[in-house]
């Protein structure tokens, strides 16, 4: 009797966990598959490039907060080194994302600027796939958050079947929508896979 | 009254049987969210991989991007023929990939007859568990694809606005047992609000 409770605690808890996000998700995901409804802007890019002031010693993290600092970048920053030859550092913000890239002499960064139009769509695109731990706390915490939500989902799904299945005499014809529900995508998996 | 109870009975049905309907969405597009966070590295294509070969003709063509289609189109298969898996090998033969969920084909363009030769890989369950999340927008550009592509566009939404009317019903459900206790509203509130907060906080600081 107790585990039962426990179980019905957890499922409401998840289903709150997950309320906020089924409404962001599907709302934006909405506009996604009827992306041909909306105007893209188009992509501009510019590149320069400028002497780099000051060479990498170390942790690349400190490198990053320098060029942030120097160049005035903000926004989301991640970076990776390329074959250990150039480092490339990324200052996206919406709508605005430039490369930095350090050549291997560290006496050169080209810069590129990436910058699109902030639209409706834009803005829907960019909330829909917004994951990753990187990029400052904000970002960490939206991931941590997100895994929450994804982990809720399997939980939600279990707690409720366990908890149908306790009251499956009232509801007889759940199998039947639970078996309904599996099917459709499952048919869709092995028709991708059984296809030409 | 009677109405009342009435209307409770429907809310009911439609929470239980909902949420089982929605269980295969929940594990398919949960799935994939954690995928396309985490990219563990069991998604990756397996290597389960066939061998065959088609004969036809392709009327000579100027553009790589046509040619690769109308090749697709004469083999019967659909799916993307990317950019960057196209290439001439020493011997001058020329290879390129077709992609879709679930398979991977590399076709060898014959020299000279008509006979073209195909690797074909097959990726795997889990790969195509990972694609329907974006492949409820459908595929661009695949070709003429079957049936199903159309059909899943069809309807993951109103799959998804079944989860989203159940998730509310179960909160609604439970209204009635928080009367006189604050702190369930607190806690919901800032379940709801606080995500939406903090995605305003990305877009506007960055």
């Amino acid at each position: 009797m107790r585990l039962h409770l426990i179980i019905r605690k957890v499922h409401l808890a998840t289903s709150m966990v997950m309320l906020s996000f089924m409404l962001i998700y599907v709302f934006t995901g909405i506009f996604l598959i009827n992306r041909e409804c909306f105007q893209i802007p188009e992509v501009e890019r510019t590149g320069y490039a400028i002497p780099a002031g000051k060479k990498m010693d170390g942790d690349p993290r400190d490198y990053a907060r320098y060029l942030g600092e120097s160049l005035d970048l903000k926004g989301r920053v991640e970076f990776r080194q390329v074959r250990n030859e150039d480092w490339i550092f990324y200052f996206s913000f919406p709508g605005d994302r430039y490369e930095v890239r350090l050549t291997p002499k560290q006496d050169t960064l080209h810069i590129q600027r990436s910058r699109q139009d902030r639209s409706f769509f834009t803005v829907v695109q960019g909330i829909h796939v917004l994951r990753g731990f990187r990029g400052g706390w904000p970002y960490t915490l939206w991931a941590v958050m997100y895994d929450v939500a994804f982990a809720s989902m399997y939980l939600f799904a279990v707690t409720g079947i366990i908890i149908w299945f306790r009251l499956r005499k009232k509801y007889r014809y759940g199998l039947w929508y639970l078996a309904a529900g599996l099917a459709i995508p499952g048919s869709i998996i092995l028709l991708y896979l059984l296809w030409k | 009254m009677r109405r009342r109870g009435r209307w409770k009975s429907v809310l009911e049905r439609v929470h239980v049987y909902g949420g089982l309907f929605s269980v295969g969405f929940l594990i398919t597009f949960g799935f994939s969210a954690f995928v396309h966070q985490h990219h563990p590295g069991f998604i990756k294509p397996g290597n389960r991989t066939v061998y065959w070969e088609d004969s036809f003709q392709v009327p000579a063509m100027t553009d790589n991007l046509e040619f690769k289609h109308a090749v697709r189109d004469s083999l019967g298969l659909f799916g993307h023929t990317p950019w960057w898996e196209d290439y001439r090998d020493s011997a001058g033969v020329h290879h390129f990939m077709i992609t879709r969920p679930g398979k991977q084909y590399w076709v060898t363009v014959p020299g000279r007859g008509n006979i073209f030769q195909i690797k074909e890989v097959r990726t795997g369950v889990l790969d195509v568990m990972n694609q329907l999340h974006p492949l409820a927008a459908g595929m661009q550009g695949h070709g003429s694809g079957p049936f199903f592509i159309r059909a899943w566009r069809f309807v993951s939404l109103p799959m998804a606005v079944v989860l989203l009317s159940v998730i509310l019903v179960t909160i609604h459900l439970w209204r009635r047992r928080w009367s006189g206790k604050p702190g369930n509203w607190i806690i919901i509130t800032i379940a709801l609000v606080f995500p939406a907060v903090l995605l305003i906080f990305i877009w506007l600081v960055g």
